[in-house]
């Protein structure tokens, strides 16, 4: 028993990517607690589909939002409360799908939340369609002949959106994912991690990922280096990098705020008399 | 005279508006009674804008469609509005850029044709502000103080009110040479009222209630609230935002009512439609909002700068589910301060969402009003009990965010202050854990009837209906907006007729209603939609026949002569 257990029951399939995505969540928790960020200073949001359960498995504060929306939640939640760390957890459906224009513009604000995408390439809750990250020719329900829709890159697609933190972790490697997640929040302003998440019901990728995943940290790549970070965005067939595409330390929404409102002090009666 | 009608118009980006208002500030300092609807299509400039000033020694709820003074800034103007001139009214028109044919000469008092641009010149100002010259030659026409006029620009333009004092100066000095006769308005205290729109009203009664956060995405005609919002953040103590889209606005809002800041959102119909799903998780999450729904004519993108009151039906039934929703439609600038102020309090007593629904005619139009924030008090949300509280503080206790209470409203506790606070869309337990078994299922469903009861029964209390009786068997009943036409009607008619206004839509008024409607021979309802969406509402809730409809869906409101007209007809 850990101390950011819950007393609910866990659902998600046996051999789920999401067991893996928790625990390194828990993990980065124990740490942050270490470094004096307390549990009650944490808030999390969640979409809808199986990734969202991890509400329930958290002893932290958060909103089960609706589907596509946590990232717009968790925007509310740090203006609402800028001492909050505040992490939005989503699905691939969520985040690339009815939620994408949330995600584009909570980058380009450099709103200061993590995203934390459960890339399972499926939907899973409702059995198996195609989403945006889902390769072609996936036979799915909906798809009976094969996906005929290219996938979206979500790395090269973050860093196209002013993102100021985008890695790719990897459910199949906890520790590195733990080093990631724990920097993502570190990181002050917007910061995403697509996780590469296996879901064993419907597509089991454990191997194929395994085999195919490697750690930019141990390659000369600059996060710092745009150019280079989209170059290395593209390479995900025969070789995947999992790590820091990119990162760039700049102004955070509320740092732009605090910059332009010096003077916060009521007056009402001063603006009704302007009125009269 | 006791009151005058005034019409200012021109093309878009001549600051039409702009000068309707400066006339309407000064009488206001005056102490005159101002009301001011502005007309504008949908386009940024050419077209044709204008702005009608009803100035009265007595309170005035509407604007007048026959013209007294006209002040045209071009020729289109003068063609648009012939109907409206009287035997007795002056036009005032810009003789450097109009031309008056000799019949329409014959058919007013008197044509007074000012070279506004050359003085303009003279003075080494810019274009636009012709329109103070008009704002000028209007308010020397009617002997108004320039006293009155000067301090309008100090206040509006500030260090650059010079030059529009330089312009108002020489055409005063010329204007009243070349006029035949001026009006001559009763004399008045002066005043001391606010003149203000219905979006500014509503922001401030917000705030005056503790607003801390206001989000919204520009639509017409809500979007004034986010430029007066933006334009006074600091001294109103908010923070303010315009994000992606409407979905965005509701949920970043609901973001920060979880954290604790009191939210406010404002939209027209059709982003009312985008929020449509948060509404429906700000009342499964019993997360407080407040949201504004400033109608226009529908369906669809249908006539965006006009007014309509076709919502009413459709917002009461907002959010899919079953959740308590509070409706509240005030009907002028005062009752949109006092009743957004009580409509952001109940949000947060019930943990539940609140709309305020307005329409164009309200939301834009000014009214001089006195408002007082002191008179609005702040509700805080239900507390824990204090040993209960300690026990949490310390670690000794868990949190439930949806603890079972007797009225089903949960103590309200915020994430970062030592607590764990889980809210959620899915059906929960009482700590905010999910669940799906039936009886926990129920439960849930059942606190949130509770809190539907709860409301209904403390709201009792409230005004929930507005009335003006007299004593009449003849009444008209009406809603929002309409309600400025209406009591103006009934000035026109020599039968002193009662006028019935529900401020309340959800939890309707049906005790207080049935009681006002019981003694009464004749009803009429006066509403601006096709269907009588207010008198069906009636007939639903108080099984109340209202048989007369005067309806009018032409996306321009009420004038209150015709409205007049068609009462008498039906009396």
């Amino acid at each position: 028993m850990d101390e950011f257990d819950t007393s609910a029951t866990n659902t998600w399939c046996p051999g789920c990517g999401n067991f893996a995505i928790l625990r390194s969540f828990k993990d980065v928790l124990n740490n942050l607690n270490k470094e004096e960020v307390k549990k009650e200073d944490i808030a999390i949001t969640t979409g809808i589909g199986c990734h969202g359960k991890i509400f329930d498995y958290l002893d932290v504060s958060g909103f089960y939002s609706i589907h596509g929306r946590a990232a717009a939640t968790a925007t509310g939640i740090k203006i609402g409360n800028p001492d909050l760390e505040v992490i939005s957890f989503e699905g691939d459906g969520d985040a690339y799908n009815e939620g994408i224009s949330h995600l584009v513009h909570a980058a380009r604000r450099n709103i200061d939340i993590t995203v934390l995408v459960h890339d399972n390439k499926i939907y899973a809750l409702t059995t198996g369609q195609f989403t945006p990250t889902t390769p072609i020719g996936y036979k799915g329900k909906s798809t009976p002949k094969g996906n005929i829709e290219p996938p979206l890159n979500p790395i090269e697609f973050m860093i196209a959106s002013k993102a100021s933190f985008v890695a790719r972790g990897f459910a199949g490697d906890r520790k590195h994912l733990k080093n990631l997640i724990h920097k993502s929040i570190k990181h002050k302003g917007f910061s995403i991690i697509n996780i590469l998440q296996p879901t064993v019901a419907f597509q089991n990728t454990w191997k194929y990922f395994r085999e195919r995943v490697y750690k930019l940290q141990e390659t000369k790549h600059d996060p710092k280096n745009k150019i280079q970070a989209i170059k290395k965005s593209k390479e995900n067939e025969q070789k995947i990098p999992i790590g820091i595409f990119y990162k760039k330390q700049r102004k955070t929404y509320q740092q732009a705020i605090n910059e332009q409102t010096t003077n916060k002090k009521q007056n009402i009666h001063k603006v009704i008399e302007n009125l009269k | 005279m006791k009151d005058i009608c005034i019409l200012v118009g021109g093309k878009a980006g001549e600051g039409v508006r702009a000068s309707g208002e400066v006339i309407g500030r000064a009488l206001n300092k005056a102490g005159y009674y101002v009301y001011i609807r502005d007309d504008y299509p949908s386009l940024i400039e050419g077209g044709h804008n204008f702005s009608q000033v009803h100035a009265s020694v007595e309170e005035t709820f509407s604007q007048r469609k026959e013209i007294d003074l006209i002040g045209a800034f071009d020729e289109r103007t003068v063609f648009e509005h012939r109907d409206e001139f009287k035997s007795d009214s002056i036009l005032v028109v810009n003789s450097n850029k109009v031309e008056v044919d000799s019949e329409l000469r014959e058919e007013v008092k008197d044509v007074v044709g000012l070279p506004i641009s050359d003085w303009r010149k003279e003075v080494g100002g810019p274009e636009i502000i012709e329109n103070t010259g008009f704002a000028a030659a209007i308010t020397s026409l009617i002997s108004l103080d320039p006293d009155y006029l000067n301090e309008v620009f100090r206040q509006e333009y500030g260090d650059k009110a010079g030059i529009n004092i330089s312009l108002a100066e020489k055409t005063i000095g010329e204007c009243k040479d070349r006029c035949k006769e001026l009006f001559e308005l009763d004399e008045v205290d002066e005043g001391g009222k606010a003149l203000l729109s219905g979006n500014q009203s509503i922001l401030l009664g917000a705030v005056s209630a503790g607003l801390d956060f206001y989000v919204a995405y520009p639509m017409t005609p809500a979007t004034s609230i986010l430029h007066f919002a933006a334009q006074n953040q600091e001294e109103l103590g908010l923070d303010v935002m315009q994000p992606e889209n409407e979905i965005a606005v509701i949920n970043i809002a609901l973001g920060a009512s979880f954290a604790g800041k009191k939210s406010m959102v404002a939209t027209s119909g059709g982003g009312y439609d985008l929020m449509q799903e948060t509404i429906s998780l700000a009342g499964m999450s019993e997360t407080p909002i407040l949201l504004i729904e400033a109608q226009r004519p529908g369906p669809s993108t249908g006539v965006p700068t006009y007014t309509s009151q076709a919502d009413l039906k459709y917002v009461l039934e907002a959010g899919h589910g079953e959740f308590p929703h509070i409706v509240i439609a005030p009907g002028d600038v005062r009752q949109a301060f006092y009743l957004t102020g009580k409509a952001l309090n109940h949000a947060w007593r019930y943990q539940t969402p609140v709309t305020v629904l307005v329409d164009k005619h309200l939301s834009e139009s000014l009214k001089n009003t006195e408002i007082d924030p002191d008179k609005i008090e702040e509700t805080e949300p239900k507390k824990l009990p204090k040993e209960q509280n300690n026990r949490l503080e310390h670690n000794k206790e868990t949190y439930n965010r949806y603890f079972l209470t007797e009225d089903g409203v949960s103590p309200l506790k915020f994430p970062g202050n030592d607590v764990i606070v889980k809210n959620s869309s899915y059906e929960h337990l009482e700590n905010g854990l999910t669940t799906e078994k039936p009886i926990e299922v129920e439960k849930m469903q059942e606190k949130r009837l509770k809190k539907t009861q709860k409301i209904k029964k403390q709201l009792r209390n409230e005004q929930r209906v507005w009335s003006k009786e007299t004593g009449s068997d003849t009444s008209v009943i009406t809603w929002g907006s309409t309600k400025g036409a209406v009591i103006e009607a009934t000035k026109e008619i020599e039968d002193p007729i009662s006028v019935i206004q529900p401020l309340y839509m959800w939890p309707f008024p049906i005790k207080e209603l049935k009681n006002k409607l019981s003694n009464k021979k004749t009803v009429i309802s006066v509403e601006a939609n096709s269907t009588a969406q207010l008198t069906s509402l009636i007939k639903e809730k108080t099984e109340i026949n209202i048989d007369n409809t005067i309806l009018k869906y032409n996306s321009r409101p009420f004038y209150p002569k015709e409205l007049a007209k068609q009462i008498m007809e039906v009396i």
